[in-house]
């Protein structure tokens, strides 16, 4: 099979990797105001484009950050289908329910709509870890957090006064159980 | 997940096993399924653990980055909107003044006030309800600089590495002349690496012509590389210094 061409606003995903103010600027400057005038045809104002764009932003970061986003359709098509869907989300949670909602002529490929799908799960999956890291106890968060914070598990370990061998253990237990809070989790079975 | 099944996947992970040992822990991957998705879940879990907490530094630049742009466009809007009909006053405002003044300062140095430009800054978020962000964000805004320093410092002991605090505090400092302590938090913000490091760099310039120090206000200034978004600013400054 042979793999999808990277499109020409990969450029614009690695300027969002760099942190480059320029290329957010032109983000807002470019795309901005579709979604602002979206979100003011569907019942919302201009506050709510504001935090929706920004949360949408974040997504993206992730994603190119950790799953290594390689983006094979237009930025602003990507871009526009997140912001879409997570306001629609927002407005079925905030249980309005006599919206309008107009849809507007987008174009969606089939890429464009698996990189938004991809770029969803990733977000509900991080949000559920943060859930369930926030109900471990309080040693293994400690720990947790010790050991990825100083990467050497020696150093973690003299720093708790125990052996390797032992501080390695009590991570991987800690690891696992913080996998089956997740797995058993109600939100973890609506989670594909 | 069984017990001995984490630490033989934190083990394989940590490169600490024999070949023959890896040999038959890849092995079993292969052929056990069950096996296979246990080991998989606790990757993706330490993969996460990983994001949060290597990454943290990088994601809350971004996010301060992001902020800051963000409030910048959508401030921009309102303020456009709201102030649309007395631009056409201003302009000749702006004319009138701009021709007294070429008329009589045309040789004079520039000044820290014709420069300084104080933007609104917006400390609190959706669902962040903390009582001293919007104190401080409340002094900032109405110009009460010498309170907002108070709040903006217990907000930095609280979270010393948040580079963007840093820089209100700097602002605020300069503007009721507490210079010294303004360079402070401006300079360690040009060391680091985030997003505000021009901007500070822009201010330590305006806090030396503020004290009427040009040439250190320009020496300042040459440190703003050709690509940094307050070049063409500091530039103009250089230019008539």
């Amino acid at each position: 099979m042979a793999t999808p061409k990277i499109h020409e606003d990969q450029k614009i995903i690695d300027g969002l990797l760099h942190n480059s103010p320029l290329v957010i600027k032109s983000i807002y400057d470019r795309y901005a105001p579709k979604v602002v005038n979206f979100i003011k045809q569907n019942s919302g104002n201009e506050s709510d484009a504001q935090d929706i764009i920004q949360e949408v932003l974040i997504m993206i970061y992730n994603q190119a950050k950790f799953k290594n986003l390689k983006l094979t359709c237009p930025f602003d098509a990507y871009f526009f289908l997140l912001c879409k869907r997570k306001w629609f989300n927002e407005l079925k949670k905030s249980s309005l329910k006599e919206v309008t909602i107009s849809e507007e002529i987008v174009s969606t490929d089939e890429s464009t709509s698996k990189h938004a799908f991809e770029t969803e799960l990733e977000e509900e999956q991080q949000h559920l870890f943060d859930l369930m890291f926030e109900r471990l106890g309080n040693a293994c968060k400690e720990l947790l957090k010790m050991t990825f914070k100083i990467s050497s598990m020696e150093k973690v370990a003299e720093n708790l006064g125990v052996s390797y061998a032992y501080a390695r253990k009590k991570k991987s237990l800690c690891i696992g159980e913080l996998t089956k809070m997740i797995q058993t989790s109600k939100e973890f079975k609506q989670l594909k | 997940m069984l017990e001995k099944d984490v630490e033989l996947f934190e083990a394989y992970l940590s490169e600490v096993l024999t070949n023959a040992e890896k040999n038959n822990f890849e092995q079993r991957l292969s052929s056990d399924a069950e096996f296979k998705t246990a080991f998989n879940a606790y990757k993706n879990t330490t993969r996460l653990l990983e994001q949060k907490f290597n990454a943290e530094e990088d994601l809350n630049a971004f996010k301060a980055n992001l902020n800051k742009q963000s409030n910048a466009y959508f401030n921009k809007e309102v303020t456009r909107k709201k102030t649309f009909s007395l631009y056409k006053y201003a302009a000749v405002a702006i004319l009138l003044i701009s021709a007294i003044g070429f008329y009589f300062m045309n040789s004079s140095q520039p000044e820290y006030v014709d420069y300084a430009q104080i933007d609104s800054i917006a400390l609190t978020q959706r669902g962040n309800t903390d009582e001293l962000a919007k104190k401080a964000e409340h002094a900032y805004n109405t110009k009460s600089f010498k309170n907002a320093t108070i709040y903006l410092e217990e907000l930095i002991q609280q979270d010393p590495t948040n580079e963007e605090l840093k820089l209100y505090n700097g602002i605020a400092l300069i503007e009721i002349d507490a210079f010294d302590k303004a360079f402070e938090n401006l300079i360690s913000i040009t060391e680091g690496s985030s997003a505000f490091k021009y901007e500070a760099q822009w201010y330590i310039a305006l806090a030396y012509l503020k004290q009427k120090q040009y040439n250190h206000a320009k020496a300042a200034l040459e440190k703003i590389p050709s690509n940094a978004p307050e070049y063409s600013k500091a530039d103009k400054l250089l230019s008539k210094l």
